[in-house]
């Protein structure tokens, strides 16, 4: 019988140092950056690293400072203090005009008064490029989001989703080292936001270029990233891929935030978890404790479930029986109400079957409850 | 959801009223121009030879390119303040912007009169300029080229319409998504690319709503010249005020007034077409010279003093015991003020003023309101001439309109009086209501009516219930604002008075005889009260905005 090693499971809150950034080297470093608006302190002497080439995304709810960091990369605002190194050098004391960055703006920003190919052409003619290199290259980022045919066209008489193509083809014409995207697709109906997610993921690893997504929606950071950095409050909550902020979240916050979770408190005494209806080990000092168990971990110790785990192959299974008081049916999964017998409630997700009702047993996994903090 | 009564009982009013006091009047003034006058009778033999006239005289071709060039330099002018300024305000105001956009509007509605008549004591040879200059030691003598000169006639039009030109730029700036901004040094141009290539062509339709204005408006302007010009200063509409004046040729004035209005309605147009070009097609590709100053804030401050100083000093010497002029100001008084309140001609023209504009204010904010819900629910044939024709006198010089009522009042012969001057505000000033009242409706919501009927009100109880308590804001700002303009008008008012005068007569018969401290006074009061109708009326309008 083992219990949960709490060493992994238990990484220290808002860690970002270089031993959880991606392979690659480091590309932009911000460094204990604050940002007051008046009285309003957005951004808490925040710290974090982008990896060369990797996909990282900045969640949060709004008003927890994820764009505001973005527009303090970009540059249209400075930092408090703090600061912002590129490179190798210094960022946040460059005009935005100077940096090697480029955004995506939520709500696209192309000029209005500039067709198609001039819009993707305007960075190039900022930066003096050749003037016999602007129609190809121009060309070459149209084709890239399929969008040769609108070359002539009016921004206006665009849709939604070929306005976001044209803002990509635009930004990443420049070649930035770093793409920032605000909420790109936040515009856009449900199925061709999941079409230009996929557009999206495929397009950074065809060019290679380092993004910086910013959004408020967790499945589509999950769906993208190679990292997430989760921001509350204007402090990172934690840093880490997707698959390791789900199943290791370091606080009640993330779990909650990222997926649904029960989040049980407990009384440790010699290494045993006390949780009113059931206990289960976990090797921590005695005191209380706060855990994560994730709906889909507990199931029906019932063995005419189908898809039931069996008991023994479960390591350290802890059992508890509860009625159900609800069944929220959602097709492939339903979600189970339960309340156990010293009245908490608990939230069940397993495979559809019949109706269920009354009291039944229930069990999950002693290493799938995870010690988070606070 | 209207019904046909409804749609009937609100258009058929003002477009039989704007028919019989604008449509009339205006072809009369065209009928005219075809006519002529033998022995002081006008003959109607249908001839061409007006207009012919008008391009052989020399006389005439010299005052038509002095015009030119006077409307010309009064719109560059106004372009070069009014643009940095909007600028200043949009982008680098901060929190101080809305308080300085009313500074910059309020001068808007301050009487004409009053401003032009500040213009005369500043320039004068024993003006305040000179006083100053002498007192500096920079001249020994009175500089009497200053004052009677075209140079004084763009100076004070320039004062004038530069708070004209600024209005549409700095709407335009102010509806330049920011963000677009960003994108562009986003994507490395510096501040002036940024500026030439994103934040100047979305600003063009303001500028050239802002130079259609003041050029229209200069090229029909006789007050100015007629106040600080001079004989050198003279400029078409002073030909079209004396040929129907002393000269006695309404003919030949109805012709030139005729070209006036044409040349005015073809700059308007064009400069509609032009924006809609622009709009289209835009190089991106443009060479730029022109560097944006750090000096701006400074500029911006030079603008304001520009457009305040002369109201500054017509206060501050309306106090000064030794009169209008000389500089520094030495004595203060109230016995200027004295004077006025006891002087009764000033007060019954005052009275005049007070029932004329009533009046105006009830016949214009009437129709005004029928003409607006006309063009919100009701669909007649000819609805957009109807509109075009509501708002002419908004965009038409005062003099065209004043004539054209002149020549309807002596064809029905109506004598003139102060009922003649009613009639004229109270129909010029239709335009401002339907304008004021149109965009209230716009921003009412339709559901509400709906929902009212809904609920078993009659269209009658609904109108009552809903739709006028939804417009009331609307309604009171619109009332004041015609007061105020009712108040101070003059350039329509100056061919359509009879024996009785109107405040703003009152003040330019004596400006005539010369310049006296009272009235400073009588200005300074103006001012006062112009400045708390229109920062009343301000409020009133951003409360309903934000409603």
């Amino acid at each position: 019988m083992t219990t949960v090693s709490l060493k992994t499971a238990l990484p220290t809150a808002a860690s970002s140092g270089p031993a959880s950034l991606a392979a690659g080297s480091t590309l932009l470093e911000v460094r204990a950056v604050s940002k007051r608006f008046g009285p309003r302190e957005v951004l808490k002497n925040l710290s974090l690293e982008i990896a060369a080439g990797e996909f990282l995304t900045l969640l949060g709810e709004s008003g927890s400072g994820k764009t505001t960091l973005l527009r303090l990369i970009a540059g249209f605002e400075q930092p408090t203090s703090g600061e912002i190194w590129m490179r190798g050098s210094r960022l946040d004391t460059l005009p935005p005009y100077h940096r090697r960055v480029n955004t995506v703006f939520q709500q696209y920003a192309l000029f209005p008064h500039l067709n198609v190919s001039e819009n993707v052409a305007y960075g190039l003619h900022a930066a003096n490029a050749p003037k016999s290199e602007i129609p190809s290259r121009v060309n070459d980022a149209l084709a890239m989001v399929r969008m040769q045919e609108f070359a002539a066209a009016k921004p206006t008489k665009l849709s939604g989703g070929q306005q976001q193509r044209v803002a990509l083809a635009r930004a990443l014409v420049n070649r930035p080292e770093l793409l920032l995207l605000d909420e790109p697709l936040s515009a856009l109906d449900a199925n061709l936001r999941k079409e230009m997610q996929s557009e999206l993921k495929s397009l950074q690893r065809e060019v290679g270029i380092t993004f910086l997504f910013v959004t408020h929606d967790q499945e589509e950071a999950m769906a993208l990233s190679d990292r997430i950095a989760l921001l509350r409050n204007g402090t990172l909550e934690q840093v880490a891929s997707p698959r390791e902020i789900y199943g290791h979240p370091a606080t009640a916050y993330t779990a909650q935030f990222i997926g649904q979770t029960n989040l049980l408190r407990a009384i440790i005494r010699d290494g045993v978890a006390g949780c009113g209806a059931f206990q289960f080990p976990a090797a921590l000092p005695d005191g209380s404790a706060l855990f994560s168990l994730r709906p889909e971990t507990i199931s029906i110790a019932n063995n005419s479930s189908p898809t039931k785990p069996n008991s023994a192959q479960l390591s350290s299974p802890v059992r508890f029986t509860a009625t159900i008081r609800q069944q929220i049916y959602s097709g492939a999964t339903e979600l189970l109400e339960l309340e156990t017998d010293s009245g908490a409630i608990l939230r069940a997700r397993i495979p559809s079957s019949a109706a269920l009702s009354g009291t039944h047993e229930f069990i999950f996994s002693a290493d799938d409850a995870i010690a988070v903090h606070d | 959801m209207y019904s046909r009564t409804y749609k009937l009982l609100v258009s058929l009013p003002p477009i039989l009223w704007v028919s019989l006091f604008l449509l009339v009047p205006y072809l009369l003034m065209f009928l005219h121009s075809f006519w002529t006058v033998r022995d002081g009778v006008i003959l109607h033999q249908w001839n061409f030879s007006n207009y012919a006239l008008l391009f052989k005289n020399p006389l005439y071709i010299e005052v038509l390119f002095r015009t030119a060039r006077i409307a010309a330099s009064v719109t560059l002018l106004s372009l070069l303040l009014g643009y940095p300024l909007a600028y200043f305000l949009s982008f680098h105001a901060g929190p101080r912007k809305e308080l300085l956009y009313q500074l910059v509007i309020v001068p808007l509605w301050v009487s004409y009169l009053v401003r032009g008549y500040a213009w005369k004591t500043i320039l004068g040879s024993d003006g305040v300029l000179n006083g100053f200059l002498q007192y500096l030691h920079l001249t020994h003598g009175p500089v009497s080229a200053l004052l009677y000169s075209p140079f004084a006639v763009v100076l004070m039009l320039t004062h004038i319409y530069t708070p004209f030109v600024f209005l549409p730029i700095y709407a335009s700036l102010e509806h330049i998504p920011r963000p677009l901004i960003e994108a562009s040094q986003d994507l490395g141009a510096s501040p002036r690319k940024t500026f030439f290539r994103v934040i100047l062509p979305l600003s063009l339709p303001g500028l050239l709503a802002g130079a259609t204005f003041a050029f229209v408006l200069s090229l029909g302007d006789f007050l100015a010249p007629l106040l600080v010009g001079g004989p050198s200063g003279t400029m078409i509409a002073n030909l079209v005020q004396s040929l129907f004046g002393a000269a006695y040729d309404w003919p030949l004035g109805a012709a030139i007034s005729v070209f006036i209005l044409i040349i005015t309605l073809a700059m308007l147009s064009l400069a509609q077409r032009v924006e809609k070009r622009w709009s289209l097609r835009m190089s991106a590709t443009s060479a730029n010279s022109m560097k944006r100053s750090p000096l701006l804030g400074i500029y911006a401050v030079l603008v304001f003093a520009f457009i305040y100083l002369p109201i500054v000093v017509l206060v501050v010497y309306s106090f000064n015991r030794d009169g209008v002029g000389g500089f520094p100001p030495r004595h203060f008084t109230f016995d200027w003020y004295r004077q006025l309140f006891a002087d009764s001609a000033i007060w019954d023209s005052v009275l005049n003023s007070l029932i004329v504009a009533a009046g105006a204010v009830a016949l214009s904010l009437t129709l005004g309101f029928l003409a607006a819900l006309a063009l919100d629910r009701a669909d007649f044939p000819g609805k957009t001439y109807f509109r075009r024709l509501v708002l002419l006198p908004l965009i038409l010089p005062g003099i065209i309109t004043g004539l054209s009522l002149l020549l309807f009042a002596v064809r029905i012969q109506l004598d003139l009086s102060l009922v003649t001057i009613f009639l004229g505000h109270g129909t010029a000033l239709i335009s401002v209501a339907t304008t004021e009242i149109f965009a209230g409706l716009q921003k009412t919501d339709r559901r509400q009516e709906e929902a009212s009927l809904d609920l078993g009100a009659t269209p009658w109880r609904t109108f009552w219930l809903v739709t006028l308590p939804n417009l009331k804001l609307s309604l009171i700002a619109a009332a004041l604002l015609i007061f105020t303009l009712s108040m101070d008008e003059i350039a329509v008012t100056f061919f359509l008075y009879g024996r009785e005068y109107t405040l703003p007569l009152e003040i330019w018969g004596r400006l005539r005889r010369g310049i006296t401290p009272e009235i400073n006074a009588i200005s300074t009061l103006i001012l006062l009260v112009s400045i708390i109708l229109i920062t009343v009326w301000y409020r009133l309008r951003t409360r309903s905005d934000r409603q």
